[in-house]
């Protein structure tokens, strides 16, 4: 598999590591990871339920933090999403801008962690060209991020 | 990122050691450590070292950068790090906060003894665990009108204590007395009040908790009996802090900050640090909504107790009034402010950022309730559900050197998932229900993260903070009912 995420140490709050074969692939998995962390169960979801989700941000680190605020958000209000995807990312007027869904909310969600927020501290963006994390499938983008709980 | 910091540490004095402003490029002042060789052996294990030389990058800091006994790895500061800038010069960063704005303690006593409830303890915590809201996601039993919450953002914890019918005097004894009048709600935005509306009078989860304890050994008798408290004395100590709310403020005014740093031509080594003059608009604009989000945390703290004291009360059969319910104190460990400190021998205005790390003003300071300033203002320590919490006061020396501030808890040991790997939640339950201590908890997992051997050892953490002089020990509190989100 040449997507997907782990969970690092982490003294107090939990980092989390998540890699793609795209930038848009990474950040769908970086935003699973932080569902699944919050209790979803995520699973596929009929495309007539998607919400379309769109942000902006003047960096690839900025949209990272974006995207997985916008989830804290949303299951903060409404509980966690069933799902996430990113279907792209483009520059526009000087920024980062994705284009994403969510799925509706998870209708059974097990006992999970309250996120606080995702935070800019030690964040990271690698792209496949540069030097590859530890265990990482080669060739593909890795973002490195610690969520406050 | 991660492993163990390598970096130089100066021995200071007792307990201090300074982290010279060489170590890093940037740095404007030294860092100082305040631990023993036994707790700096542990603050080496992980990066909160480098987080100390970060936060002293911060533009108009003042002194040092400061880190008390408990100090651990975070994001942005280390919790229990301390930093004052300069009223003019310096700036604000909510990273010096956290995004759990204003979380921490309140303290009530009663005048009862474990003996009048050792055979109910059972009932005392189903009673307290069916009445307070707790877990993720949770939402109270107080529903606001929009309107409403603007008037808790405003005026904090007496808003709390007038909608119950409570005691206004009591605010006295909370910091601020429970509300910055600097807030303005407008200031906070409507996702924040989204987060924050269905949330008062929630515990929250994660480390926030609600125990019943008991006085187990009192150090100073005089500061004991001016806080009315005896040994053998049962008290609710509470953990929580501005929940949803806060931390949507804080996710909000990062990411105004993340631009200002760049238009202010602020360079800095962590971008959570991110930050803002302290007269610029977006200074300003973060003060008044941290000092919303804190009301919120103090309105939150006091409708907690208001449904402890109801929910022990009617457990008993008896009135609030009757068993002798009071509020102790009431302080937060994640807030900022602007205070008056000498620096160099000069009254100086500075903006105190406080992030796990509690204030612990002297004797004698027009800040602590009356009723306590010949002994000083409490400081309310947790430490871990197994062993200890203590109750300190602050002293002369943490005027002089921390802007009054102190140590805020034991401290983590050990990350979450190695917590969870070292005890099972069920197997924790039981082993404190043999120590005679009665556990309610929504998660067994979220039981486990927050097992004693998680956590440093408090009570060396307290000795370190005494030796250090920055407060001294009034009374030592042990638990006998745990309730965790």
């Amino acid at each position: 598999m040449n997507t997907g995420y782990r969970l690092l140490e982490h003294t107090a709050d939990i980092r989390l590591l998540a890699y793609g074969p795209s930038f848009e692939a990474m950040l769908q998995a970086a935003g699973r990871g932080l569902l699944e962390i919050m209790g979803a169960h995520t699973t596929s979801t009929p495309r007539a339920r998607l919400r379309p989700v769109v942000l902006k941000a003047r960096d690839r680190e900025g949209l990272v933090v974006a995207w997985l605020n916008e989830l804290v958000y949303l299951a903060a209000v409404e509980g966690p999403p069933a799902g996430c995807g990113v279907s792209a990312v483009r520059e526009e007027d000087g920024q980062h801008r994705l284009d994403g869904w969510v799925g509706p909310s998870c209708p059974d969600v097990r006992p999970g962690v309250e996120v606080k927020a995702a935070t800019y501290h030690g964040l990271r963006v690698r792209t496949p060209e540069d030097r590859p994390a530890s265990r990482i499938p080669p060739g593909t983008w890795w973002t490195e991020v610690v969520l406050d709980i | 990122m991660g492993g163990a910091w390598q970096g130089p540490l100066e021995e200071a004095g007792i307990c201090r050691w300074r982290l010279p402003q060489n170590y890093k490029r940037g740095m404007r002042v030294p860092g100082l450590i305040y631990a023993d060789r036994g707790l700096l052996e542990e603050i080496r294990s992980d990066q909160a070292p480098e987080q100390v030389a970060n936060v002293a990058c911060l533009p108009g800091i003042v002194g040092y950068s400061l880190a008390m006994p408990d100090i651990h790895w975070g994001y942005g500061f280390p919790i229990g790090g301390v930093a004052a800038t300069d009223a003019r010069d310096g700036v604000l960063s909510p990273g010096g906060v956290g995004f759990d704005i204003n979380c921490g303690m309140h303290l009530l006593g009663t005048n009862l003894r474990l003996k009048d409830v050792a055979d109910r303890l059972e009932a005392l915590m189903d009673r307290l665990y069916g009445t307070i809201p707790s877990g993720v996601g949770a939402t109270g039993p107080i529903k606001l009108k929009p309107a409403e919450l603007d008037e808790v953002l405003a005026r904090g914890a007496s808003w709390a204590a007038r909608r119950l019918g409570a005691d206004q005097d009591e605010l006295e004894c909370m910091e601020e007395r429970g509300c910055l009048a600097a807030a303005d709600p407008d200031r906070v935005s409507a996702r924040a009040k989204s987060r924050g509306r269905d949330q008062l009078g929630t515990l929250g989860s994660g480390n926030h908790f609600l125990e019943l304890q008991v006085v187990e050994e009192v150090f100073d008798s005089r500061a004991a009996r001016t806080f009315g408290l005896e040994q053998g004395m049962l008290l609710i100590m509470i953990h929580s802090g501005s929940r949803g709310l806060g931390h949507q403020v804080c996710t909000d005014y990062l990411e105004i900050m993340d631009r200002a740093t760049a238009r202010y031509g602020i360079t800095l080594p962590d971008r959570q640090l991110a930050c803002a003059p302290v007269d610029s608009p977006e200074g300003r604009d973060y003060f008044a909504a941290m000092a919303a989000a804190a009301n919120f945390g103090w309105a939150n703290r006091y409708c907690l107790g208001q449904l402890a004291r109801q929910a022990l009360a009617q457990a008993l059969g008896q009135s609030p009034e009757r068993l002798g319910i009071r509020l102790v104190y009431d302080i937060g460990h994640n807030i900022v402010k602007p205070e008056e400190h000498l620096v160099e021998g000069k009254p100086r205005r500075v903006w105190v950022h406080r992030k796990g790390a509690t204030r612990a003003f002297a004797a004698g300071h027009p800040e602590v309730p009356a009723a306590y300033r010949e002994v000083g203002q409490p400081v309310l320590v947790p430490g871990d559900m197994g062993t200890s919490s203590y109750v300190l006061v602050g002293t002369q020396v943490a005027m002089e050197e921390t802007f009054g501030s102190t140590c805020h808890g034991a401290g983590r040991r050990l990350s979450r998932a190695e917590a969870k790997r070292t005890v099972r939640g069920e197997e924790l339950r039981r082993r404190l229900e043999a120590q005679g201590v009665v556990v309610r908890a929504r998660s067994m997992a979220g039981l486990a993260e927050e097992a004693p051997e998680a956590y440093k050892d408090v009570s060396h953490v307290v000795e370190v903070a005494e030796a250090a002089g920055l407060s001294r020990r009034v009374a030592r509190l042990r638990p006998v009912g745990v309730m965790k989100g």
